[in-house]
């Protein structure tokens, strides 16, 4: 896992905007090549020096995708429910014998879908280059 | 009993006028203003102290910044001090002697027990 990487993820994650992200990155490159040693022992791991930035209530795309899944699972629960009751009709007969499974499923697999777009999202482009 | 690190504490408090002194002399990049401290008797300031710091004197438009890329590798992130920002250093210079002149008394004269 590269520092820049781990970098980019923990800075996504308090919110800070791509641009904001890749000025900071550039920043520690060029600190690092002025200082010739390693990111990490002149910033202090990524976590910790991510948490030197304030944090915003901006979302994440990975957030976004999060929210949305969880949604949809919720949505499946409500319209399961109500298919029983108004039309006596049981998703269990459309998608096996556990009525939440399909839910919790999609849920665990949005949590998991939003992590990974925060995480293997490309590092935003470098700003000193524009 | 603990002792207390007073560099420590009187490095915080006078960080942000010391980075606001070395550009009064002007622009300069991070590991350079992190240099010129070191040589004036602070202790190594690492980057992970100093960027936010920068930034926050830049978000109160004291500093502004330029991208320097007549070198080669990542390019150099030039900072400067703006007129605000001169006008605050000397602020700060001007709180800085009262602290230093209140604390001297308080040391000198001797206190009458209450």
């Amino acid at each position: 896992m590269s520092y820049e990487r781990n970098l980019t993820f923990n800075l996504r994650i308090r919110g800070l905007a791509e641009d904001e992200i890749a000025e900071t990155l550039d920043e520690v490159r060029a600190h690092q090549a002025a200082a010739g040693t390693p990111a990490e022992a002149e910033f202090g791991t990524a976590e910790e020096y991510a948490k030197q930035f304030p944090k915003t209530k901006m979302r994440t795309r990975g957030t976004v995708v999060t929210i949305i899944g969880t949604a949809l699972s919720i949505a499946y629960v409500i319209v399961a429910v109500l298919a029983l009751f108004l039309f006596r009709a049981d998703v269990r007969d459309f998608v096996g014998p556990m009525t939440l499974l399909p839910a919790l499923a999609l849920a665990l697999s949005s949590v998991l879908a939003g992590f990974l777009t925060d995480y293997l999202r490309p590092q935003p482009r470098s700003r000193a280059s524009r | 009993m603990t002792t207390v690190d007073w560099n420590q504490e009187l490095i915080r408090a006078a960080l942000p006028q010391a980075v606001l002194a070395v550009l009064r002399n002007g622009e300069s990049h991070g590991y350079a203003i992190a240099e010129l401290l070191r040589e004036n008797g602070f202790d190594r300031i690492k980057g992970g102290t100093l960027y936010p710091l920068l930034k926050r004197l830049e978000d109160q438009g004291l500093v502004v910044h330029r991208w320097q890329h007549d070198l080669a590798g990542p390019g150099r992130k030039q900072f400067a001090l703006t007129d605000d920002g001169r006008t605050e250093l000397e602020r700060a210079a001007s709180a800085w002697q009262q602290m230093d002149k209140a604390l001297t008394t308080l040391r000198s004269n001797r206190q009458e027990q209450l």
